[in-house]
């Protein structure tokens, strides 16, 4: 039998480990802003991801069929269903609403660099506001996240869902080439927009502009300068301006170092329809989180009203933890205790708790077990406890240590703690 | 500081135009790395590395993030299809796909057979005109498919004809030009944009 299945994994006790502190660091900075965490069934109506254009195409979801014959997908992504969640569940609760999530998401492709099927995501919807400030809040709360989990150099690059749509809607094109000049924006591919553009009927300054567009990304202060001189439409320039306000109150708040903006910055989801971003490491081609306002997603439940909100991919932030060799915390000190002889049975089990509570991890064994389990397990002392004397080792630089075994209870807790940290 | 960028290059005769170049950038290249046989180029000096890939391989090294920027022709870019930036025609590498086959091309479209190294773009390609056929993959020689009745058609980059013309084909239909481009990874163009656009200016001057 081959029980093998591809884009799927177990996860190992050591990667566990570090996956805990990850998920504690996260929702401890969620906690703090007061997002407050939900969760979702794992299946969903395929009826919720269908006709939203460009979320994701059917064929990318895991469906399954239950005993109605109803079609049911995987949850691909935890936005809809918590927007679900917020349109049916919560209409007559005080607006803004913000809830968090800490869960897996299922794709049966992956254009991603990393080709799992099960991926595990974090984040954040905040709904119910319009405001600049929201999107702020949300930029401001990412950049903290990855702050607590020790990223460098943290990255976050900014773009607009509507300023191109209003760029293009001015220039009256056809929804076909409207779809072929937004995927050439999207990949910055100068070549080919110019070869594209040749035989176009479209105004020259129409052409120097999307041209322009293909190569404007960077520093936010310069390229709100570049696209402030481009002849683009009264809608498109008051996007531009309130992309400048969002830019000066981030430098306000000392962030702005963190940001670069991108106008053509456009993202798979098709749900969004303001501000979108993207977190990233400095100098590590791994992008760690997704985000963006998505003010029409709700719609679709009755009950139409702003949101915005964004999404870490743990995996991605565990391999990058993992090429910069970042350790959270130290290991907790293994101990093993052997007590050899059945009268000492209780007085192991007693001092196994006590060390517990003192934060050590303890194994309890009748006798003392070879070097190779000592080694996997990473012992880093052995505890020997017979009738007539307590001996503590070192595994690590091999030094022992007698403990007076006439001491009883507290006060001989008291001295193999002492030692432990002697020895 | 700047950060260090490393290039994928396609080996062959891209990679040795892609030298030129960059030399006549004044990006110091060894002018004599081609003749060697190692893959691995370190620069110091300039803050690069350079790597020598299988020419379908660039656009894999270059989603990844393995490799920030890439040479490679558009032929495969249309093939591979990868999640990429372009950013610049290079000009050198220039070719062409072309339908080719035996003179006196069969009218009918019904089992139409196509060899080709590019399987992916042909489908893509004969899907959009809506055309029914049979694709047939081979590596190399793809000139021999019509001659010995393995297919009908071949889809394939030409660049003078001779070897159509030699094997006794003729072009029945140029689909679009091609050349060599310069793609960039998406993550890259954010995180290193000073030493990457820096690189570009310097290209860009150049071709």
């Amino acid at each position: 039998m081959n029980a093998f299945v591809e884009g799927v994994r177990d996860i190992l006790p050591a990667e566990l480990r570090r996956r805990r502190e990850i998920y504690k660091r996260i929702r401890g900075v969620f906690q703090d802003a007061d997002y407050r965490e939900v969760i979702t069934p794992t299946l969903e109506s395929l009826e919720l991801y269908s006709g939203i254009e460009g979320i994701l195409d059917k064929s990318e979801m895991f469906k399954v069929v239950d005993e109605n014959g109803q079609i049911l997908v995987l949850r691909p992504d935890v936005t809809m269903p918590i927007a679900r969640l917020a349109a049916t569940r919560f209409q007559d609760t005080p607006r803004p609403l913000k809830f968090s999530y800490l869960t897996t998401a299922y794709q049966s492709k992956n254009s991603q660099s990393l080709s799992l099927k099960e991926k595990t995501q974090a984040g954040v919807e905040l709904i119910g506001s319009n405001k600049l400030n929201s999107d702020i809040e949300m930029i401001v709360l990412l950049i903290k996240t990855m702050q607590k989990l020790h990223i460098e150099r943290p990255l976050i690059d900014i773009g607009h869902a509507d300023l191109i749509n209003e760029v293009l809607y001015e220039m009256n094109l056809s929804d076909y080439q409207k779809e072929n000049l937004l995927s050439l924006l999207a990949a910055k591919n100068k070549v080919e927009i110019k070869r594209y553009l040749k035989d176009f009927d479209l105004k020259q300054n129409s052409k120097k502009t999307l041209i322009k567009l293909s190569t404007l990304f960077g520093s936010p202060k310069e390229v709100i300068k570049e696209l402030k001189k481009l002849p683009i439409s009264k809608m498109a320039r008051a996007e531009v301006l309130k992309l400048e306000k969002l830019f000066d109150k981030l430098k306000e708040l000392d962030l702005i170092n963190y940001i670069t903006f991108d106008p053509m910055l456009i993202s798979r989801h098709g749900y969004y329809t303001g501000i979108i971003f993207k977190g990233y490491a400095g100098k590590h081609n791994i992008l760690l989180a997704n985000g963006g306002r998505y003010d029409n997603l709700t719609e679709k439940f009755g009950a139409g009203e702003p949101a915005v909100g964004f999404a870490l991919e743990i995996e991605n932030i565990l391999e990058y933890l993992s090429k910069v060799h970042y350790n959270f915390q130290a290991e907790r000190v293994r101990i093993m205790i052997n007590y050899n002889k059945e009268a000492n049975f209780k007085n192991a089990h007693r001092l196994a708790e006590e060390l517990r509570n003192n934060n050590y991890i303890v194994e309890i064994f009748e006798e003392s077990k070879d070097a190779e389990y000592i080694n996997f397990q990473g012992m880093d002392y052995k505890l020997d406890y017979s009738k007539n004397r307590i001996e503590l080792k070192n595994y690590h630089t091999g030094k022992c240590i007698n403990i007076d075994s006439e001491l009883h209870d507290k006060k001989l807790y008291e001295a193999i703690l002492e030692k432990v940290r002697e020895v | 500081m700047m950060d260090k960028i490393c290039i994928a290059m396609a080996k062959g005769r891209l990679a040795k135009e892609a030298v030129k170049l960059f030399r006549s950038a004044d990006i110091n290249l060894f002018e004599d790395m081609l003749k060697s046989r190692k893959l691995i180029f370190h620069l110091p000096d300039e803050n690069l590395e350079i790597i020598l890939v299988k020419p379908a391989d660039v656009p894999i090294y270059v989603e990844y993030g393995t490799a920030d920027l890439g040479i490679v022709g558009k032929d495969t870019l249309l093939e591979e299809n990868r999640d990429l930036y372009e950013v610049l025609d290079l000009k050198f590498g220039r070719c062409r796909f072309s339908l080719a086959g035996l003179p006196n091309r069969k009218k009918t479209l019904l089992q139409r057979k196509v060899a080709t190294k590019y399987p992916n773009f042909t489908r893509r390609f004969f899907r959009s005109k809506g055309e029914p056929v049979e694709i047939i993959k081979l590596n190399g020689s793809i000139e021999l498919a019509p001659l010995t009745g393995l297919a009908d058609t071949i889809l394939d980059i030409v660049q003078t004809g001779r070897t159509l013309k030699e094997n006794g084909l003729i072009v029945y239909e140029d689909i679009r030009e091609l050349s060599a481009r310069l793609v960039v990874n998406k993550v890259s163009m954010k995180t290193s944009q000073k030493s990457i656009a820096r690189i570009i200016e310097a290209l860009e001057d150049e071709v």
